[in-house]
């Protein structure tokens, strides 16, 4: 087998976008309140004291070809890592927050085995050739791994906010997972317009969301530089196992926890809603991924010895 | 095995001749620790790199803003704190000059690995300076004092806190009690000039207020505390006094007075010291004074009790001699004969105004009234205190002039190094200033460039060496620095120090100097031990009975304490 590797920046096609899939979204919105009474929810005045959250990156660091009986098959050479910080307000001596689990993994996603040692990446099957597809086997590959650190990591603390969609670790004790970006608009007419309404610190009543799996979710907007419009709101999953009473305890935690933790705009292009502790910890685990220069030029050499 | 300090960092280059440090979570490194790294070159072996840390560093890893520090601190940001410490390499051994490989172990240096560091394991014999910051003793290669290798010491520093003195004195002590210098301890000797206060007049009195913590800390540094041996103290006369009693306040034992004789004051040639300012130097009467000096050693026959006659008039005073000097300038028809040929009347006038004015100041101290004493210097006493804080200006540089000018020529005349003979000058800048010249200016010069080899060794010290003589500060091997003024800091003259010493000796505390000697790349930052040896009066024991012994106890002048010949302090007063 022959193995070639693109000259180009592989980041130039990496495209985040997960493949959307557009299931019919069924909302209840009378969990906490009925839909007549929504209101923005003001957030408790305490709130948990030692907050946990994990993220993960991922990095395209090289795309190869594979090319056997002149056949050629793509692949991608990606780093991923997953890591926790742990908020800590009553530390040993002061508040502090630390990176309490990392993990770095990486791997060469392709449809066929290369049948060769290469370098620092394991091999791992995709299902299909396709170049989204590679894409969405290594973010589930990232996916598992911030699954396993948050297993890890959540069990001693009041609150565990998870980077992106909840779903496939809703077993987790106080986890919600944590969404910055809304590609979609669940409520309608005049619950969104509570949305809007949101003062910085207050969230939406919870309400019931089946679009491919069921959770409890609830809307919160993050303290920022505007407060209009959807700017700085947040939308946090909790697991459907959940009793409503425990949902609602865990969105009245977030709205007390997480507003504090939003950053700054100066700081983060993504401000509010990437909070700082995430901001941190992506900072970290990008510094853990290594040099991208120098990793490509492991996956040149590896691809040398393999002709 | 040592204790591991961390690792060499990659992310600031790392040369033979510094590197930085990585500091363990679990450990810390300090300002003047000495640690030491190893690396495996090839067909070499084992390299050992040892330093001392001259920078260390602390900063939040993670951090992008400043103001993320509080973030932080607030428990919202996850951040490592980092330290790093940079170590100015010392030693390379052997001497392949290599860099530390980045992630190397780092350990600190204990035991011999810290003696090999700081090149005391080469030290033959080992004068000790005191303590570094982590308690250990630091030594001094006596070689570069004693003059086989290299002599003279130059201590700088602001006065009052810098203790520059106390630093001499320690010095000496150290290297007359340690050994260091084995039997020729015993004949060498010290001369210590006392510019201010009665501070080492008491030298050989113990120390009452040092606890057993000073006490201790002379014992781990290999010597027993206490005053020294032997002291004698030698005085100008008290003003007015016709039998020449040394003015002293605070001891009655072991005191002398030093003068010199009218005779031994025109046949050695003395006046030229009476103008041993930088300003007089300027003047056109330099050539008169030369020309004085010659005629009175040509006319002045000697007389009793060292008066001399001039012209067969007797002369027995300084004032007397003031007084022809003038009168003989002052004629038309002697003028020729006493100031020279072709010299101005004006010249001659601001040579006579000065020779008055001088007469109050130096008039103690030319004495035609007593017994002549010899050579100043002919004590047996180890250490020997002349006394100047009383003396005006002119007069502190009139004795330091002709003390020095007798040493040097008696050490000449001797032709022999051994035994030594230490000199101890504070105001270096006074008596050795950059600019100009000054007939003490002249034998200073002489005795940085030529006493390594006669045995006489200087310990100058000042406030600034800036405004000393070039050749007198470049002479000297060894280089002490306590606290400075800013300003000072920055001058050349400190090129020895590393950048952040020149930080450091901005906030030195009493008690702390730096150290460079000639093997060593970096000066050794050093506390000295408090003395043990009283340096006021409150603070002095019994004198040991080896004063009692003065160098001259039958010199008329020897005033005894007469309750100290009573001998039984113990009995109360008998009533």
């Amino acid at each position: 087998m022959q193995i070639t590797v693109d000259a180009w920046d592989p980041s130039f096609a990496d495209n985040p976008e997960s493949p959307s899939r557009a299931n019919q979204a069924i909302v209840n919105a009378g969990i906490e309140l009925e839909p007549a009474d929504w209101r923005p929810v003001d957030a408790p005045a305490s709130g948990p004291r030692r907050v946990v959250v994990v993220d993960g990156v991922r990095r395209i660091d090289a795309r190869v070809e594979l090319i056997e009986d002149g056949e050629r098959w793509p692949g991608v050479c990606v780093s991923w890592a997953a890591g926790a910080v742990a908020c800590d307000l009553d530390g040993h001596a002061s508040p502090e927050a630390s990176v309490v689990e990392v993990a770095v993994e990486r791997g060469l996603f392709a449809a066929v085995d290369p049948g060769a040692d290469f370098g620092r990446y394991p091999f791992r099957k995709a299902e299909s050739a396709d170049a989204g597809e590679l894409i969405a086997t290594a973010q589930a590959a990232m996916a598992e791994l911030e699954a396993k650190v948050s297993s890890l990591v959540t069990m001693d603390a009041e609150l565990s906010v998870l980077d992106g969609p909840l779903r496939g670790r809703t077993r987790l004790p106080h986890s919600v997972g944590y969404i910055k970006s809304h590609h979609r608009s669940y409520l309608q007419g005049e619950l969104n317009a509570v949305v809007e309404r949101l003062r910085p610190g207050q969230r939406t009543p919870v309400f019931h969301l089946m679009s491919g799996w069921p959770r409890y979710t609830w809307y919160l907007r993050l303290p920022g530089t505007s407060s209009r419009g959807w700017a700085g709101v947040a939308r946090l999953e909790a697991a459907d196992d959940l009793s409503e009473e425990a949902a609602i305890a865990l969105a009245d935690a977030t709205a007390a926890a997480l507003p504090p933790l939003g950053s700054a705009a100066h700081k983060d292009a993504r401000a509010p809603q990437n909070l700082t502790p995430i901001a941190g910890l992506e900072r970290r685990l990008k510094r853990m991924l290594g040099d991208p220069r120098l990793l490509l030029r492991s996956v040149r050499a590896a691809s040398m010895e393999t002709n | 095995m040592s204790e591991s300090v961390g690792r060499v960092l990659g992310t600031e280059d790392a040369t033979p001749l510094s590197f930085w440090v990585g500091v363990g979570p679990e450990a810390y490194a300090q300002l003047d620790d000495v640690l030491t790294t190893e690396r495996q070159v090839p067909g070499v072996g084992t390299v050992r790199i040892s330093g001392v840390v001259t920078s260390v560093r602390s900063r939040h890893e993670g951090a992008q803003f400043d103001s993320d520090v509080f973030d932080i601190a607030g428990g919202l940001l996850p951040a490592q704190v980092q330290e790093a410490a940079e170590v100015t390499v010392t030693r390379v051994e052997p001497e392949v000059f290599v860099p530390p490989r980045p992630g190397a172990e780092v350990q600190r240096a204990a035991g011999e690995d810290r003696d090999r560091a700081l090149y005391f394991d080469g030290m033959a014999r080992q004068v000790p300076l005191g303590f570094s910051r982590d308690g250990q003793p630091v030594f001094l290669n006596p070689d570069f004092l004693d003059g086989t290798r290299g002599a003279h010491v130059s201590i700088s520093g602001i006065s009052g806190v810098a203790t520059k003195t106390s630093f001499a004195t320690w010095m000496l002590y150290s290297l007359l009690h340690s050994g260091a210098l084995g039997a020729e301890a015993a004949n060498t000797k010290a001369l210590i000039f006392n510019v201010k206060g009665e501070d080492l007049l008491l030298l050989d009195h113990d120390n009452t207020k040092i606890d057993e913590t000073v006490r201790d800390s002379y014992r781990r540094l290999g010597m027993e505390p206490g005053a020294f041996k032997s002291v004698e103290v030698l005085a100008p006369p008290r003003e007015g006094d016709s039998n020449g009693v040394p003015d002293v306040a605070c001891r009655s034992t072991g005191v002398d007075a030093f003068y010199w004789t009218l005779a031994e004051f025109c046949q050695l040639g003395l006046l030229p010291f009476v103008f041993a300012d930088g300003d007089d130097d300027r003047q056109q009467y330099t050539m008169v004074v030369h020309q004085v000096a010659a005629r009175l050693r040509k006319e002045a026959r000697p007389k009793d009790n060292g008066a001399i006659s001039v012209d067969g008039q007797l002369l027995t005073s300084y004032r007397d001699l003031v007084e022809l000097v003038c009168e003989r300038l002052s004629d038309d028809e002697t003028r020729t004969e006493w100031a020279g040929s072709a010299i101005g009347l004006g010249t001659v006038n601001a040579f006579i105004r000065r020779l008055i004015a001088s007469g109050r100041d130096i008039g103690r101290l030319i004495r035609g009234d007593l017994p002549p004493k010899g050579a100043v210097l002919t004590s047996d006493a180890q250490v020997t205190v002349v006394d100047l804080h009383n003396l005006p200006d002119r007069a502190q540089r009139f004795v330091v002039g002709v003390v020095l000018r007798t040493e040097f020529e008696r050490k000449e005349k001797a032709g022999t190094a051994r035994p030594l003979q230490f000199v101890v000058l504070d105001e270096l800048n006074k008596y050795a200033p950059r600019e100009g010249t000054s007939p003490i200016k002249d034998i200073l010069l002489d005795i940085a460039e030529r006493g390594r080899s006669l045995g006489v060794i200087l310990i100058g010290a000042q406030q600034t060496a800036s405004e000393v003589e070039r050749r007198i500060a470049s002479n000297s091997a060894i280089r002490v620095v306590g606290r400075l003024d800013a300003a000072e800091a920055t001058r050349p003259e400190y090129g020895f120090l590393t950048q952040a010493q020149r930080m450091r000796v901005l906030m030195a505390k009493p008690g702390t100097m730096f150290v460079a000697q000639p093997e060593l790349p970096v000066p050794l930052v050093v506390n000295f031990p408090f003395p043990a040896w009283a340096t006021r009066p409150a603070e002095a024991g019994s004198a040991p009975a080896a004063t009692a012994r003065s160098g001259r106890a039958m010199s008329p002048t020897a005033k005894v304490d007469p309750f100290d010949l009573a001998g039984d302090d113990e009995d109360d007063i008998p009533f």
